[in-house]
């Protein structure tokens, strides 16, 4: 398990690393490698279906704020745990 | 033939009015299959399939029948080999009212284990594949639920049965899933690569996988023969996958020149899209 690097942060651009897939299985969106899936949640599937290579931590996360109503520092803070988990688990990884 | 299959079948004496979608030439085509002693005294069950049996043929169209029987058949035609037991069929060629017609002998036993190969209980083996038929398995499953039957009404009705039982449409599905999210993958390395033409070619690909991916899924099949698939995609009338939409990305009428990485990036995500329509736990 690599961690997720110092640069994580809300400035961070996340993309998905090569060989990650994402599925549907009975609802839920499991996103997984060759050794690891995680079954996210509602908010951790529209937090993944960001992950683009384009938008930045703070980005996804004023998105995700602005979907459920929420204060977007609170949210930027869940956020970046989310993210940081699947990168420590090479499912994503930061835009160079 | 000892037997008119004609009079003989168990459900009826006029077996091919059991079958509303049938032409009115399949009794003239089994009267024809009769004559040319094409129907082995064994026969289980007759099926005309292909895009006769869909309704989408043309005038060039071959006709494709497929013979099931007790025993492997003696007619002297091409061997095809097969992982079954026996571990082969035969095809042979004919005509009928003027038309090529290819008929393809089984028998019952490789039908049971074509069946047995996708059935439920092998979605959770862990040596199972994406693909556990070969090309011509998966061609006779997916006709056995598209032909018009000609004889066997009562053995072709369980097969069915036991079609519609198992994971036939699952594996498929994840197959195509599969298969997209692999040319999603490539399309970006390309366009990451500046190779921008070849990056919109493996677009489009990656955009039929996914559409055979939403269509397995709705037990619309055909992955085998892609020629057919905006017919699929029309007669299936999913709201999750309007002709409209498919044929603008197939046909790539709103690609502009000079804009390819653009429009790549809109059919990757519309893959994604389709793909994560797809709920391999949960059949619609």
């Amino acid at each position: 398990m690599t961690g997720p690097g110092p640069d994580l942060g809300p400035a961070g651009v996340p993309r998905r690393r090569t060989g990650t897939r994402a599925r549907r299985f009975r609802g839920r969106l499991v996103v997984a490698n060759a050794t690891v899936g995680y079954e996210l949640d509602e908010v951790g599937e529209q937090v993944f279906l960001l992950v683009d290579g384009e938008r930045s931590v703070r980005d996804i996360a004023a998105t995700v704020a602005a979907a459920y109503g929420e204060d977007p520092a609170t949210v930027e803070a869940d956020v970046v745990d989310l993210l940081a988990g699947l990168a420590g688990e090479c499912l994503i990884e930061l835009v160079p | 033939m000892t037997t008119d299959p004609m009079t003989t079948d168990p459900m009826t004496t006029d077996p091919i009015t059991t079958d509303p979608r049938r032409p009115p030439q399949g009794r003239r085509w089994l009267t024809g299959l009769i004559e040319q002693r094409l129907l082995p005294p064994d026969e289980v069950a007759t099926l005309c399939v292909g895009s006769t049996a869909r309704g989408w043929a043309t005038a060039a169209s071959d006709l494709d029948v497929y013979v099931v029987s007790e025993t492997a058949s003696a007619h002297r035609g091409a061997r095809v080999p097969v992982p079954l037991v026996p571990d082969h069929v035969r095809t042979v060629e004919s005509e009928l009212e003027g038309r090529r017609c290819e008929v393809t002998y089984w028998t019952a036993a490789q039908v049971d284990q074509m069946l047995a190969k996708v059935g439920r209980d092998r979605l959770d083996r862990p040596d199972t594949s994406l693909k556990p038929l070969t090309d011509a398995e998966e061609l006779f499953l997916e006709r056995l639920g598209s032909g018009i039957v000609l004889t066997g009404a009562q053995q072709v009705a369980a097969w069915r049965a036991a079609f519609t039982a198992g994971a036939y449409r699952t594996f498929l599905a994840a197959r195509a899933v599969a298969e997209s999210e692999g040319k999603v993958e490539t399309s970006r390395a390309l366009l990451s690569a500046g190779d921008v033409e070849s990056a919109v070619l493996v677009a489009r690909l990656a955009h039929a996988h996914a559409v055979d991916a939403v269509l397995d899924h709705h037990g619309v099949h055909g992955t085998r023969t892609p020629k057919w698939q905006a017919r699929r995609v029309r007669d299936a009338g999913l709201e999750v996958l309007t002709f409209e939409d498919y044929w603008t990305v197939q046909s790539m009428r709103d690609l502009v020149p000079g804009q390819e990485p653009r429009w790549v990036g809109t059919v990757l995500a519309r893959c994604e899209g389709l793909t994560l329509a797809v709920d391999l736990g949960r059949e619609p």
